[in-house]
């Protein structure tokens, strides 16, 4: 089984003179929590998307599952997404959003939709139409749709953005029980660093669309008791400085 | 492929617009069939006093054998709204962010781009069929079926043939949607496309040396098809016209739409 479950090196992205990501080259390893922390405009997204193929790079690779190039496609259906906003059907209901998900990834019939639905507490909407569904609850249902086809690697962009409080603990827990429980490898890239702090078991720090730190929790810990807050600020300000 | 397919079929089973589009052009086919009655009977004569035969007003003699010919009078109702239909079936995935989850889980965006054509197909097929019947229907109610010796052979043409020119525009919509990836605009640019390709071919064919131009757009040969219906060359070079057409458009779209970049 692979170890490595992303290897990027020297990934770019240019629009016109402005790098949005630059010379990314980092590694998730299997069973890590990954927290992609940088502030907005970072470059966090980008990178993400050109994880996950929705843009293509100016330059540097992927390697996904050990596959790159034309094997990256065979890759990516062992990855679930959730990226900026939940891709969903507003006018189906949820039951009916997760079939759809169901067929498009060439699964058998008989998905258990209430358990899944369950797993992602919005258990009972199974018919419920999706534009009735507030922020939370899509994003709830969006994780739930990309947990069908049993991904080993869940890449998660802002995923608690517009939750509450109670919610931000919920997914929280959440992601970890897929995690220890379910062996699933997760990068997640926020903003909110305190949420990080309690979830991820390795960070990489962007900047200005440069990887500027990798670490992992026990690292953190070891940089003299700082918290997370305390040293991404010093980070992002020793890199201005070397600017 | 198979898998995005059945997705796709899946989401139009439930979407409203497999049931209001040939819904709509049931309704647009009778009002017509109603319509053409209606100037008909108020078209007895002409000038001068000399009684004017339907066949005259309609070019066709319109009883229910030849109904299907008169989807000729409203061709360019189906091409605009085989492109709105794909314009808004594929815009709208954008818009949800569903096209981006797919390429996600790793399916190909050719895949993706020949699904949702596929899809499109689909629905111009059955509002095709369903106007085709309609027709034949309204005409046998008000005028009675008439000779049907020629009846299947031609209305089989005409519904083949009807069927490639909204493919056409279809695929042209598929192309465009896939393209400016925004709903109003990319809709908007699809029906000027079929109002300027009717002009356009007019404009081609009033000048010399010009005309062999307009044999490439597929209104060049709807536009003729009713007084060449039993020409075997100009069927052929319609469908040729059509399928290249066709072709054209999305070797184009699925190739834009594997280079951009989804936002």
């Amino acid at each position: 089984m692979d170890k490595s479950i992303v290897k990027t090196a020297g990934l770019s992205k240019r629009y016109g003179e402005r790098y949005a990501v630059e010379n990314v080259s980092m590694e998730i390893r299997r069973g890590q929590i990954y927290g992609l922390i940088g502030q907005n405009g970072a470059g966090k997204t980008t990178f993400i998307r050109m994880l996950t193929g929705l843009i293509s790079p100016t330059a540097g690779g992927i390697e996904l599952f050990g596959e790159s190039g034309a094997g990256l496609g065979r890759a990516r259906a062992r990855v679930g997404s959730i990226v900026e906003t939940p891709s969903l059907f507003p006018n189906m209901t949820a039951a009916c959003n997760i079939e759809t998900q169901r067929r498009l990834a060439g699964l058998p019939a008989g998905t258990d939709t209430d358990a899944m639905l369950r797993l992602c507490g919005i258990a009972g909407t199974a018919n419920k139409k999706v534009r009735d569904f507030s922020l939370g609850m899509r994003q709830r249902l969006a994780l739930a749709i990309s947990l069908i086809t049993g991904p080993e690697f869940l890449v998660l962009d802002e995923p608690i953005n517009g939750l509450d409080p109670k919610g931000i603990v919920e997914n929280r827990e959440m992601l970890k029980s897929l995690a220890q429980g379910r062996g699933i490898t997760i990068l997640i890239s926020s903003h909110i660093l305190s949420e990080l702090a309690q979830l991820a078991t390795n960070y990489g720090i962007i900047h200005n669309g440069r990887l500027i730190k990798q670490l992992s929790a026990e690292e953190l810990q070891a940089e003299g008791g700082q918290d997370l807050e305390s040293y991404f600020m010093k980070a992002t300000s020793e890199s201005y400085a070397r600017a | 492929m198979a898998s995005i397919i059945n997705s796709d079929y899946f989401k139009l089973r439930k979407n409203i617009a497999l049931w209001l589009l040939p819904a709509a052009s049931l309704v647009a086919t009778v009002v017509t069939a109603c319509f053409m009655m209606f100037v008909d009977s108020g078209a007895a004569t002409v000038e001068g006093g000399e009684a004017v035969s339907s066949m005259d007003v309609f070019g066709f003699d319109p009883a229910g054998a030849f109904g299907a010919h008169a989807m000729f009078s409203i061709t360019n109702l189906y091409a605009i709204l085989a492109v709105v239909f794909s314009g808004l079936f594929i815009s709208n995935e954008y818009a949800s962010g569903t096209i981006a989850g797919a390429l996600c889980i790793g399916k190909s965006r050719v895949q993706v781009y020949l699904s949702k054509l596929l899809t499109s197909s689909t629905m111009m097929l059955l509002v095709t069929l369903v106007s085709v019947l309609a027709f034949i229907g309204s005409f046998t109610v008000l005028y009675g079926f008439g000779d049907g010796s020629h009846f299947p052979g031609e209305t089989l043409k005409i519904f083949g043939l009807q069927f490639l020119y909204h493919l056409c525009y279809a695929a042209l919509a598929c192309m465009l949607a896939f393209l400016i990836q925004n709903i109003v605009f990319s809709v908007s640019v699809g029906i000027f496309a079929v109002i300027i390709s009717g002009v356009l071919t007019d404009i081609l064919t009033a000048f010399d040396g010009f005309e062999v131009f307009a044999h490439a757009l597929p209104n060049y040969y709807i536009t003729r098809l009713s007084e060449h219906l039993n020409d075997p060359a100009f069927i052929t070079q319609s469908v040729i016209a059509s399928a290249v057409f066709i072709a054209v458009t999305t070797v184009i779209g699925s190739l834009a739409f594997s280079r951009k970049d989804i936002k």
